[in-house]
This record gives structure tokens, sequence and C-alpha cells, in this order.
């Protein structure tokens, strides 16, 4: 087994800058919101499990994969089926429209898209953020330069590691690499667009 | 929409308030138990937590250059974003061209259904076919309307006294006009269906004739058994036997728009297995779909466009895992 602070590495850095894309393309079959974020989840522990991740040469359409195969188990272990499900199955093809390895970012745009998940954190919640991943201070030492209780340091950084999460969740690969600046709302209202248009 | 769509996950949110709580420091044995015990609850708490604590750790590589955020200047992204902007737009152009070919040519309105309607009303007599696949709807010329769906053959009288219809072959919906003067009757072989103000589908059957009626009442009996006369309301449906004339009438099952679903070029599957589905199609399609026996038939539910069996086969095939293999007209599912 690897350790486990490589695979979360690779996942940070290979898998989930891919889930927005991967989401999107599972929301064009008629499965509700709860049911994919339950592929989604166990979509990562799969990729967690995995020996050899890092033969993996293009990790956003193997997470699409392994989507896409929990999905199907999951409607084959079903009684009944609701064929519409399929019916979209075009877009679940892999090969179509990979975020491929060309799609990958650059190690600057990568840092760039980090730092803009930070920057648009709710002030107080970016302050301890900052403190916490750059200058390194730890949840304790943050409680005290702030004079606050450390219950609410810790809750802060849920906080944001719950609107982080969110923005992984909902933007995609492409858009991000340059359009982060204009801030993550006109990244969704697009992508509603999109969906309303597709 | 739902702007925190994915962080009101009940298990996400319990993922990230462990990895809140790891971060601020090591666990006491209590909590540690509870963790572990939590993780090995269910796969997906497992790959929540994996989920947050990526996205927590990747944080970390901003400490390796915290100046970084010089940020590139906008004229060297540009030609980038024009291509990511364009790789999206033909996959929302794919999508649209794969919505249209599932949904049709024909769409006339949002609202219209699209199935064309003829220019002129069908006159006193006249006769009206549709080959395989397709479906018309013929407005007559005393107010009624026909829909006829795939593979059909009728003639139309309509006269001072009487309007005939005679279904030789296939499945018709009438909507009748109402015109107590003239009765209007649909006669499938030697079955009768008479109106009595009316809207009902029949549908001509080797030995028989099926009747589903959608408002009011028809009055139904066959010719070589004409003593028995059946009245079936709205909701109900029937068969004819030609030779036993009317079996009881029995509640139609599901929705009854599902059974006319054909109206608008789709068929409703409620609870069908795969080669009944695949008969349902081949009904309206030159290619035919066949099922090899071995295949796992499995209930099916969902409204399916009439002329597409090839994306029917193909998710049907990933639905039972099995495999697709086109021939000359005919796609066969084979395990």
């Amino acid at each position: 087994m690897h350790s486990d602070e490589t695979i979360t590495e690779w996942l940070a850095r290979y898998i989930l800058p891919h889930e927005g894309s991967v989401r999107a393309r599972l929301r064009r079959t008629d499965m509700t919101t709860d049911d994919i974020d339950d592929v989604i989840q166990e979509a990562y522990a799969r990729l967690a499990a995995l020996p050899d991740f890092k033969q993996i040469s293009n990790p956003g359409a193997y997470f699409l994969q392994v989507a896409r195969n929990i999905m199907f188990d999951q409607f084959r272990r079903s009684r009944i089926v609701r064929i519409e499900s399929f019916a979209e199955l075009e877009f679940l093809n892999v090969k179509q429209d990979v975020p491929d390895a060309e799609c990958q970012l650059s190690t600057r745009q990568e840092l760039k898209r980090l730092w803009n998940l930070v920057q648009n954190l709710p002030n107080r919640c970016r302050d301890i953020f900052i403190m916490r991943k750059i200058e390194g201070l730890s949840q304790k030492d943050i409680s005290k330069r702030l004079g606050v209780t450390e219950n609410t340091v810790e809750s802060q950084v849920q906080r944001g590691l719950r609107l982080i999460l969110k923005q992984w969740a909902t933007s995609h690969v492409e858009q991000d690499t340059n359009r982060q600046t204009r801030g993550p709302h006109s990244v969704r209202k697009r992508q509603q667009n999109e969906q309303e248009s597709g | 929409m739902s702007k925190n769509r994915a962080e009101h996950n009940p298990i996400s949110a319990a993922a990230i308030a462990w990895v809140a709580r790891l971060d601020r420091g090591p666990l006491n044995e209590k909590e540690h138990a509870e963790f572990t015990s939590w993780l090995d609850a269910d796969i997906r708490h497992q790959g929540a937590y994996y989920r947050a604590k990526a996205a927590w750790q990747s944080l970390g590589r901003l400490k390796i250059s915290p100046r970084l955020p010089t940020l590139p200047n906008e004229n060297n992204e540009e030609p980038d974003s024009g291509r990511g902007m364009s790789r999206r737009r033909v996959l929302i152009a794919a999508a649209a061209t794969a919505a249209a070919t599932i949904v049709g040519t024909a769409m006339i309105s949002p609202r219209a259904s699209r199935i064309p309607v003829a220019k002129d009303p069908v006159d006193r007599a006249d006769q009206i076919t549709t080959r395989v696949g397709e479906v018309s709807r013929v407005p007559l010329v005393d107010g009624s309307l026909i829909a006829l769906n795939t593979n059909t053959h009728l003639k139309v009288l309509i006269a001072d006294d009487r309007r005939a219809i005679f279904l030789d072959r296939g499945e018709a919906w009438f909507q009748v006009a109402k015109d107590a003067k003239r009765p209007f009757v649909v006669t499938a072989g030697p079955v009768y269906v008479k109106a009595l103000g009316t809207a009902f589908a029949v549908r001509r059957q080797p030995f028989g004739t099926d009747i589903l009626v959608t408002e009011g009442i028809v009055e139904t009996w066959s010719a070589e058994q004409n003593e028995h006369v059946s009245r079936v309301p709205a909701g109900s449906k029937i068969f004819v036997s030609d030779a036993l004339g009317p079996s009881r009438p029995v509640l139609a099952p599901g929705p009854i728009e599902n059974a006319l679903a054909w109206r608008n070029g789709k068929i409703a599957l409620d609870g069908e297995t795969l080669s009944e589905a695949a008969a349902e199609i081949n009904r309206y399609n030159v290619v035919k779909i066949t099922v090899d026996p071995r295949v796992t038939q499995k209930p099916l539910i969902g409204l399916f466009d009439i002329n597409d069996p090839g994306t029917f086969a193909r998710a049907a095939a990933v639905i039972s895992n099995a495999v697709v293999v086109e021939r000359p007209l005919e796609i066969h599912i084979s395990p």
C-alpha cells in the first residue's frame, strides 16, 4: 500500500480539478444531485484504493470512467431501470471530449487557481486560511493571534473547506483556467445557461 | 438554483468536519474510535473523507510559493480562453445535434406535437396509410381527428347518416366530434366499435382487436358473435376476439396517456422487459432489435423515442451488461 499522503496529493492535483466536469457529465443523465454525490464519493474511495495510481496517464478520463462504472453498477443492481438515464450515454462516452492531458493546467495555473479559491472566501475565513496554509500557523496559534477560541478557528476551517469544495464541484477545468478572476459566480451562471440550452 | 448544492450533502459535511478536526490536533481515544467507525460504516464516507482531505491538502502547495499570485497577464491568456470556449461550443453543438436526433426532425412548436397534420381535412371517402415508423394525425371533415400509429391502413367513409372507419391494419386513436345523427363506428375485421361522444384507440391484432377508451364510452361487438355487446368506459381497455366477441373490460394499467405516447413519437415503458420493449420499438422501425435469450431481462421504465432503436439498444445493452452487434437491418443484443 502507498502512503496516505501520496494518494491524497494525487487526488488533490489530478482528480479534484476534474470533479466539476465529471459532475456536469453525470447531470446529463436523469440522476438526482443526491445520486451524483453518492457516485462521486464512491469514486473517490475507489480511486484512493488504487494500488498503482501513478500509472494512470489521463486521470480526468479515468475519474469519469470510474464514476460511470459506479453509476452502471447501481443501475444494474436496481430492480427497475429508468431507461432515459442511458439515453444520454453518448455524453458519458469517455472518448468524447475528455478532460485530457492537453487540458492539464500548468503548475502556475494550478497555483493561481488555488490562490483564487482562497481569495474568494469570506474575509475572516480567508485570513484564517492564509495563516494556516501560507504562513503555516497551527489552529491553536491562529486562535491566540486572533483572540478567538480554537473551536471558532476549527469551524472557520470547516466553513472555508465547504465553500472550496463547492467550487471544485461546480467549476470546469477549461473555464477556470482563465476565468476565475471574474469571480466564481459567472462560472456558475454560465453552467446553468448551458444546462438549460443543452 | 441550488447555490450550496454540493456541500449540503450530509456525508460531505461530516467528512469536512473530520478534516477540520484532525487539522486542529490529534484525536483523543474516544474521537478516534468515533472516526474509524464512521469511516468504516460506508464506502461513501471514505470517499468523502479523501475528497475533503485532498481539497484541504491541495492548499498546502500555496506555501511553497507564497508570492505566486503575480497574476499572469490577461493578454497571454486570451488565446487559451478562446480555445476553451470553442471546445465547449463543440460539446454544446454535439449535445444539440444529439438532442435533435433524439427528438426528431419535425418539431413544430414546443407545445404542438411533432406529428404533421394533413393540410386538407379528409373528405367523404378516403384511404389513409402510414409506413413503418410513421405516425400521422388526420382531421376529418366532420371535425373528428384520427391519429394513425405506425404501419396502419384505414378507410374513411363519411356519409349523411353515418361515419364509418375501416381499420384494415395497425392502430389508430380517434377523437370523435359529437353528432347524434351520424354514429361513428370503427370496424376492425369483424369487430365493431361504436363511439358515444368519445376518444378511443383501436389496434388490430391477428385474431381480434384491442380497444382503449380515453374519454366517454364505446360500445363494441364482433360480427361473428353479435349478440354480446360490451360497453367500455373511459380509462378501460378491452380485447374483442373476432370469434368470441368482447372479453371483460379491464382498467388500463398506468396513466392512459402512456399507452398513447406514440402520438407524440414516444413509447412509454412501464415495467416491460427488454424483449417486450424491443418488440414495441420494432413496430416503428425497419431496423429490428433482436435480443439473445441469454440476456438478462429486467423491467424498464421511462419514455423513449420510437424512431431511435440504436440508442435504445445501446442503453439496454449497458443495463443488461450485454453488447450490441449491428447487422444489416438488425440490431442484435447479445450477452
